[in-house]
């Protein structure tokens, strides 16, 4: 990107911020006084014009790290007896735990019980799930497949550090909205790269008033580039500093006894519905490595997230809920048979899939089978993750789906994985078209 | 005066540069006059960190000793049992957690640029783990710095990984407790290939031959049986051995098996010491802590030319790890790198070490759903996401500038400052004059910001903090 392009997204960036986002508020991550973990959330800022960004969509990621057990979640009825065989120990003392699943609707498939709001949701056909899915690059390991989730690469190798959401965000001309984001090169690695991003924790510390301003000309004069430069520390306190005075400027509407992950979600939404707020968002959740106490934590952890989705949704509100698609990515599922208390690293798994605008009450599976198992392991995916991304990316964003972008630059090399059809329900918003090397 | 240490790509630093780069890429962060002092001949920064690898005292130096508890002050002898009793009790185990937190801090006040203080940390860091996985695991995390990581900091890593795989934290953290021959856990067994030793496959794309998912669940096998006593006397009373590293024969697989082409088959534990050993030599194994080494030092993105040369040292000297740091130390390319963003942990601790406190914490007690003691240099670096022991997964906080350099974090950095140094003052420190400060921490450095508009006590937290912000403090 040459300076010049620079410059003209600070300066929007700035009248962005003057007359943008001031009905935000976000209250995110709490790892600040308990020590509870829920991740980095980041988001690409959407600061004016919003209302021009065709359909007006809206996109979260929620990313679960950690590697979550898909049968665990969810697995087809008819193979009930299969997986108590495989699960027996991890069961024992739990009678009846697998009959207390829920059924989905008429699809042959039951899901856990702590996913009860979801379930709901599917059920009105705002929620569907998909299942035996993974990511191209299988390895069992967290950080290969985790990374290869984000980087949206074929496999090994990339050479690039940057991810596949922030290369469709850079791509987009400079007259769509979703081009003028606020900045940062902060984690998780799908944001990362050469659009700007930005990121917020949440955390309503402050120190002296207008001391971070004080800084500022200070880190432009000083002439390093560490400082100075246009990734620099000048150029991400400037956008915390924005990206907070909207936050704390706007009312507050947390609940009590939200939980941290809640907050996050509640958050993330009540700046997402802002007319001018942010419209493609990821949130990072963690602990879902259930090597030991599977059963509980797991389960525990599928209630917050519930409760945290449905926050979601209810915050949104029924009209922005119409324009959303959530869906929910892990990097790799877990081993069909039980270490005694746990499963350890495996392959396919499922994807939560949810929205106003998701043609739901489905479950889109071209299911394995867990008679026979992935190295005589695991869940054989059947679906490659890519597929999910650009058929949403197609349906709910109008990047064409047979754009050379799609299959050679967001997802490099992958023109054989065709996008799934059919993810949305509301008509597909136009086509973003090529101009000037950029997407209009 | 002897010649230039410096004939490369660092010999045009300037006396003052070479003593700034000491102090902040090497070390933890100058004490009043260190850099003056260092700057007064060309080679006194580089003698400085060689003479703290190298003394005869380094090895002691950097040994922190057993916690108090309860009035108590723990022997090597009992310092495991208790601190293994510790995880049967959630109150003890906060004031153990407590007391070892404490004194890691302080532990980073003392030395005079940190050198061997910051390869701890670098090592405690490959060998992350998250304190909330379990009562017994926050119990004995410390435990394992002191008697893992920095027993063998300057030592060989073949022990060092040893040692830390025998250990119950790491056997607890990765739930290696769990896994016998009738039921293989592979969590240990994957994050040895794929953290601490061989490396994940994808950083390293070029390699000939890589592990496969067989070798994981052989190395799995081999090391089934390690696990944590849970012996009681009674229904009441804890054996002795309660809690500590345990190699259970009964649970243990003695098939020999083969990692990487390489046969395993003694008998019991020593097969597993036998692959460890295997593994740490391993060329691969140079690779990676090579690699991981320069991050840490130097680059976002290491070249390709110093990774193998440090691993020639790595791999020629059976992974000696003083051998090693030496060879880092006087790679002038390291000296000679661009600046990046010093990470939370490090610039809060340059910040203690700047304005001169000897004890960094004030115990405040805080509820959390287990009662424990919290500190606020604790909750401080919690709030920049760097707190010690609190990285989920266990790869340990990342060593680029991506993860620290983004908005959000670049806005908390400010108001943790202040807020750090208004913490000071209940812990009784007075603050100093900003000017004088100044000028002993970074000679010849002026103010980049202008804070005239607060007055009194804010003032000085301001001029104090603006040097912390607007300086080499900022960078490493």
């Amino acid at each position: 990107m040459s300076d010049h392009e620079h410059e003209m997204i600070d300066r929007r960036l700035e009248d962005a911020i003057a007359a943008g986002c001031e009905q935000s508020r976000l209250l995110l991550t709490r790892r600040a006084m308990l020590g509870v973990s829920t991740g980095l959330f980041s988001w690409a800022c959407l600061p004016r014009h919003a209302e021009a960004f065709d359909g007006d969509r809206r996109l979260l990621i929620v990313s679960l790290i950690g590697g979550m057990d898909g049968l665990h979640v969810a697995y087809p009825l008819q193979e009930r007896n299969t997986l108590r065989g495989y699960r027996a120990s991890m069961l024992a003392g739990r009678g009846g735990y697998l009959e207390r699943y829920r059924a989905l609707g008429r699809s042959g498939f039951v899901i856990n019980s702590n996913l009860e709001k979801f379930a709901a949701m599917f059920g009105r056909g705002e929620a569907a799930l998909v299942h035996a899915v993974a990511p191209p690059l299988q390895t069992r390991s967290h950080f290969d497949c985790m990374d290869n989730l984000q980087n949206g690469q074929p496999g090994f190798g990339n050479p690039t550090r940057d991810g596949w959401l922030n290369r469709f965000l850079s791509r987009l001309a400079e007259n769509q909205p979703a081009r003028r984001g606020l900045s940062a090169t902060g984690s998780p690695l799908i944001l990362q790269g050469e659009a700007p991003v930005q990121s917020w924790s949440g955390s309503e510390l402050t120190g002296l008033a207008g001391f971070a301003d004080a800084l500022l000309p200070a880190y432009r004069q000083s002439g390093l580039p560490l400082f100075s430069g246009n990734h620099g520390v000048a150029r991400q306190l400037e956008l915390g500093l924005a990206t907070h005075s909207l936050a704390t400027t706007s009312e507050s509407g947390q609940s009590a006894g939200d939980s941290s992950l809640t907050r996050s979600f509640r958050g993330t939404a009540r700046l997402m519905k802002a007319a001018t707020g942010p419209r493609i968002a990821v949130l990072s959740v963690d602990g879902l490595d259930t090597h030991d106490g599977q059963v509980g934590r797991l389960d525990a952890k599928l209630a917050e997230l519930d409760n945290g989705l449905d926050a979601f949704r209810t915050e949104l509100g029924s009209d922005i809920w119409a324009r959303t698609v959530v869906v929910c990515v892990t990097e790799f599922g877990r081993t069909a048979r039980s270490n005694v208390i746990g499963t350890d690293h495996g392959t396919g798994t499922v994807a939560l899939l949810l929205g106003g605008n998701v043609n739901g009450g489905r479950v889109i599976a071209d299911w394995p089978g867990i008679a026979t198992l992935n190295d005589d392991r695991d869940l054989t995916a059947t679906i490659d993750i890519r597929s999910l991304f650009k058929g949403i990316l197609s349906e709910h964003l109008g990047l064409w789906k047979y754009d050379t972008l799609m299959n050679t630059v967001i997802f490099p090399d992958s023109h054989a994985i065709r996008p799934m059809e059919g993810i949305t329900r509301l008509p597909k918003p136009n086509r973003l078209r090529l101009r000037n090397n950029r997407l209009t | 005066m002897s010649s230039d240490r410096f004939t490369g790509a660092a010999a045009g630093l300037t006396p003052q540069q070479r003593a700034r780069i000491a102090v902040f890429r090497f070390g933890l962060g100058p004490k009043p006059g260190l850099i003056a002092r260092l700057s007064r001949s060309p080679n006194a920064a580089f003698d400085a960190c060689w003479a703290e690898l190298t003394a005869s005292t380094a090895k002691a130096n950097v040994l922190i000793p057993p916690p108090r508890v309860n009035g108590r002050q723990l022997t090597p002898d009992d310092d495991m049992q208790r601190c293994c009793f510790a995880g049967g009790n959630d109150i003890n185990s906060g004031t153990i957690r407590y007391q070892e937190l404490s004194r890691r801090y302080c532990k980073h006040l003392e030395p005079e640029v940190g050198l061997v203080e910051r390869l701890a940390l670098f090592w405690a860091n490959h060998f992350s783990m998250h304190e909330e996985k379990s009562v017994p695991v926050r119990s004995v995390i410390g435990h394992f710095e002191r008697t893992v990581v920095r027993q063998h900091v300057l030592g060989s890593y073949p022990e060092m990984l040893k040692a830390a795989v025998a250990h119950p934290a790491l056997i607890g953290y990765l739930d290696n407790f769990r896994s016998t021959k009738n039921a293989i856990n592979e969590n240990l067994a994957r994050e040895i290939l794929e953290l601490y030793t061989l490396g994940t496959q994808r950083r390293f794309p070029n390699r000939s031959i890589d592990y496969t998912q067989e070798d994981i669940k052989s190395l799995a096998g081999i090391i089934t049986g390690w696990g944590i006593s849970y012996r009681m006397l009674s229904r009441t009373a804890h054996h002795p051995e309660y809690g500590s590293f345990r190699f259970r024969q009964s649970d243990h697989d003695e098939v020999t098996r083969k990692v990487l082409g390489q046969s395993f088959g003694a008998p019991g534990q020593a097969k597993g010491f036998a692959a460890l050993q295997w593994l740490a030599e391993h060329s691969y194994t140079g690779q990676n802590i090579a690699t991981k080494l320069l991050r840490h030092f130097g680059f976002d993105n290491p070249p390709e030319s110093l990774v193998s040369r440090l691993r020639h040292i790595y791999v020629h000297t059976g992974g000696n790890l003083l051998e090693v740091s030496k060879s880092l130390l006087r790679m002038e390319e390291v000296w000679a790198a661009p600046l990046r963003l010093r990470p939370p942990h490090l610039w809060a601790v340059a910040m203690a070490r700047g304005l001169g406190f000897t004890n960094v914490d004030f115990p405040d007690t805080m509820t959390s759903g287990i009662h424990r003691i919290e500190s606020h240099w604790q909750m401080r670096l919690r709030q920049l996401n760097n707190a010690a022991w609190g990285r989920v997964t266990p790869d340990g906080y990342p060593d680029i500038d991506a993860a620290w350099l983004h908005p959000d974090a670049m806005r908390m950095r400010p108001v943790i400052a202040i807020q750090m140094l208004h913490d000071s003052k209940w812990r009784g420190y007075a603050l100093p004059n900003p000017d004088t400060l100044r000028s002993q921490l970074l000679p010849g450095s002026v103010r980049m910001a202008n804070v005239s508009r607060y007055t009194g006590d804010s003032r000085v937290r301001a001029e104090l903090a603006e040097i912390f912000l607007t300086s080499e403090y900022m960078t490493r």
